[in-house]
């Protein structure tokens, strides 16, 4: 008892201690580069007309519901101010004012649409979230030269630690999510990717011997498992960079990924020690303003990071109760599927929100039917007459969305005078190069059934080894 | 079919050496290019037919025009798939110029009033095969003696004739633009390599899919009454007017099946995706391979259209069970080419951005 005391004692004098605050600057202003970048490449793409504007419907978030999107000036208001918080928290202007506007509009954009959910941009909504948190602002910003008196050199050691932690549940968790039949027996879904690249220059002769997609996917998975172990440790630092940056050129390369991969090569700095931040802000700041110095603190020991008795400080306080909650639930997250029967790969019962990354080639066709049981009138339904191609495609093999969907058709039919449609949906997976197979039972009214945690009884069994 | 340099190794094994630059080669020499050159000639004699029957309207003329509509309406199903490169025109696949139906009668009969007879401005639904077929087989229960005296005697008979030139001639002259731009597009076609949106594999997959969707879709689903809640809508088939449907839509469905095979116009069984998902050895399973099973799925779609008859839009009436156990192998035949095929060849339908969850 007395050791786990002096133990627990002793991580929060590591936690708490003070040092230079310069890491933290470099990943403000990293992040908010990123994003501006990232934003202004969507709207430049036309996707924001895609995704947010050209849906009739949207596929919700359980308990999220109520989130709908603005309409097209709305929605690239909402873009526009992305954009806007971005460049100022990469300048540090006003810094948490803009990090948590940028945190509620990204976060607002990607709970309009589950058929839109990425991995990446879960984990960026994370890092605006622990960034906000964060006193990334107090230094080599505007914030600083319109405040000097707000100005700070030194940060607990907690907040770039959490950045490290963030980044190691990302990788680790991804890499236990690879620790999976198809990924290392079969070498699923790799082997059926690499078949678009037999005729690459020079290698794709690789891409057509089945020893390849092994050797991707162990070393993958390796990769994920151990890497934030490698950029922690001083003597393998550097080695495990150069791996960082080549994993993401190469995955940039074969797959359409988009900015993550960029993401990732510079989000991963912040494993680098706070001398090399230090030295990095020193040198930008000789190349932009020469010696003059009035918006770096050049004696880091006068200042800490304390604030002052106000609402502020007090909200300061519940900063560890939050980061403890927010960790806990990114640990259970991940393990929940534990809690559903089935292959989670089949019924995608807790998938979600767990660093699942290219880990299924899953595609399927859903055929869903209305009936009137007053009438017995039959319909069979045109998908993309509801539907996007996009939305189309993730709702055919997600039980929860298929679910959502009937309940659209269900509507659709109401309001044109059917009392009481029966729908009912048959629907055909294929998962990592199966043949396709039933998916659910088609037979239930999916109109009468209602969404909830509970297991999906009317999913149809998946009987294969997986 | 076809013949392909694969292993046969052991059932796990799915190295293959495939040769994809022959088989984008087959499919430009052997199956597009012909099939749109043979096409185009058919548009070219039914222009002359039209032009000969404008000029003087009779009974003999009309039999020679229908018939050469028929025999270029039956060239048009074997190509109506290569809806890419050429084909889009104006950002539409060619087809919706050349086969919009049902075609809107309203607005041709207006146009025939109004003297607005200009194909290559008019709206898509009053255009194309259809719009022709209407104009030469009238009203369903027309003679004959009924259609001549309309270009004839009837009212409106001159803007009658000018609109079928115009038609025919619309229609011939997509067909060689088609043929045109093949001759420059063909290399692209044939050195595009990949997966990616836009390759020629990428090409060929979803027009096959879409091909299939528009025999399904267009020309079973909607008559049948599938989003109607089951009422069978007759006159919405192709071929309405003519009573052709059925021999149409088999037409299509031979031209989608040598697609898949990658057989020529002439009949050599070059290298197509069947080979290629064969070398692949894709989708195995207890019952075999995903090659194996869409070979059947076509050869049960081929006996359940076999049983079809024209006047379909008749059969849909008095035999509508036959013609819902067409559509219904058509269905089944939608997961093997549109999820289980796409994913075995890499093509995927990327619109954004996807880190594959």
């Amino acid at each position: 008892m007395i050791m786990l005391t002096t133990w627990v004692k002793k991580a929060s004098q590591h936690m708490n201690r003070q040092v230079d605050i310069a890491p933290l600057a470099v990943l403000r202003i990293l992040f908010g580069v990123m994003m501006l970048l990232g934003t202004l490449r969507f709207m430049t793409y036309g996707w924001v007309n895609d995704l947010y504007v050209l849906p009739k419907y949207n596929f919700t978030y359980y308990g999220f519901e109520w989130v709908k999107p603005f309409g097209e000036t709305g929605m690239y208001v909402v873009f526009g101010f992305m954009a806007l918080s971005s460049a100022f928290i990469a300048l540090g202007f006003m810094f948490r004012a803009s990090a948590l506007v940028f945190f509620l509009l990204f976060t607002y954009v990607e709970l309009i649409d589950v058929t839109n959910y990425l991995n990446h941009y879960y984990f960026i909504s994370l890092c605006s979230f622990l960034l906000l948190l964060s006193p990334a602002g107090k230094t080599f910003s505007l914030d600083g030269k319109l405040f000097p008196n707000h100005r700070i050199a030194t940060v607990p050691f907690w907040s770039i630690g959490m950045f490290r932690l963030q980044l190691g549940i990302l990788y680790v968790f991804a890499g236990i999510a690879k620790l999976n039949y198809d990924w290392l027996i079969l070498a699923q879904p790799l082997s059926i990717w690499f078949v678009s690249f037999r005729e690459v220059p020079l290698v794709g002769w690789l891409f057509q011997l089945k020893e390849t997609a092994y050797v991707f996917s162990w070393a993958g998975a390796l990769y994920d498992l151990t890497i934030p172990f490698f950029l922690l440790w001083a003597p393998t630092r550097i080695w495990a960079y150069i791996t960082v940056v080549g994993f993401h050129f190469i995955t940039w390369l074969m797959f359409p990924i988009g900015m993550f991969a960029w993401v990732m090569m510079v989000f991963t700095w912040v494993f680098f020690p706070i001398a090399f931040h230090r030295k990095l802000i020193d040198e930008i700041w000789k190349v932009l303003f020469g010696d003059n110095n009035r918006l770096v603190e050049k004696s880091p020991t006068s200042r800490h990071f304390s604030p002052k008795a106000s609402v502020y400080s007090y909200l300061h306080s519940f900063i560890p109760l939050v980061l403890v909650l927010f960790f806990a639930i990114q640990f259970f997250l991940p393990l929940r599927h534990f809690l559903y029967p089935g292959n989670l790969f089949w019924t995608e019962q807790g998938y979600r929100f767990s660093w699942r990354v290219m880990l299924m080639e899953k595609n399927g066709f859903a055929q869903f039917k209305v009936r009137d049981p007053e009438s017995g009138k039959q319909w069979e339904i045109h998908n993309a007459h509801y539907l996007t191609p996009q939305q189309e495609k993730m709702m055919s093999t997600q039980p929860d969305l298929l679910l959502q969907f009937a309940h659209i058709l269900d509507n659709e039919f109401q309001s044109i005078g059917i009392a009481n449609p029966i729908v009912t949906a048959d629907v055909q997976v294929s998962l990592n190069g199966r043949r396709s197979r039933p998916f659910i039972n088609p037979n239930v009214d999916l109109s009468s059934v209602k969404d909830s945690w509970r297991p999906k009884t009317w999913i149809l069994p998946y009987s294969s080894e997986l | 079919m076809g013949s392909s340099a694969c292993d046969t190794d052991g059932p796990e094994e799915v190295n293959c050496d495939f040769d994809l630059q022959a088989m984008r080669t087959n499919y430009a020499e052997e199956l597009i290019v012909p099939k749109l050159e043979q096409w185009y000639t058919s548009t070219q004699l039914l222009a002359a037919m039209a032009a000969q029957y404008a000029g003087a309207p009779s009974e003999p003329n009309l039999v020679e025009l229908r018939i050469m509509w028929y025999a270029s309406y039956r060239s048009y199903q074997s190509v109506c798939a290569f809806g890419f490169g050429p084909g889009i025109i104006e950002g539409l696949a060619f087809r919706e110029y050349i086969n919009t139906f049902p075609t809107n009668v309203a607005l041709i009969d207006g146009y025939l009033v109004s003297g607005t007879v200009d194909a290559t401005i008019n709206p898509n639904a009053s255009v194309g095969y259809p719009a022709l077929e209407y104009l030469i087989f009238g009203p369903i229960g027309s003679s004959q003696a009924d259609v001549v005296a309309a270009y004839t005697t009837g009212a409106n008979a001159a803007n009658r004739s000018a609109y079928v030139v115009s038609l025919a001639n619309r229609i011939s002259a997509i067909a060689q633009q088609q043929v045109d731009g093949w001759e420059t597009y063909k290399s692209t076609f044939i050195n595009s390599t990949g997966t990616a949106e836009g390759s020629t594999l990428s090409l060929l997959v979803n027009e096959l899919n879409y091909d299939l969707e528009i025999l399904k879709s267009f020309k079973f689903k909607i008559p049948l009454g599938k989003f109607n809640g089951g009422v069978a809508l007759p006159n919405q088939v192709e071929g309405y007017y003519s009573g052709a449907t059925a021999s149409l839509a088999v037409d299509q469905f031979n031209a989608l099946r040598a697609i898949y095979f990658g057989v020529g116009l002439d009949n050599s069984d070059g290298l197509g995706l069947h080979d290629y998902l064969l070398c692949l050895k894709a989708g195995q399973d207890a019952d075999g391979l995903l090659a194996d099973a869409i070979a059947n799925k076509f050869q049960d779609m081929e006996d359940a259209m076999l049983l079809l008859e024209d006047p379909m839009s008749e059969q849909l009436i008095s035999d509508k069970p036959t013609v819902d156990a067409a559509y219904l192998q058509m269905q089944m035949m939608t997961p093997l080419l549109k999820s289980e095929m796409a994913s075995a060849l890499g093509v995927q339908i990327s619109y954004q951005d996807n880190d594959g969850d």
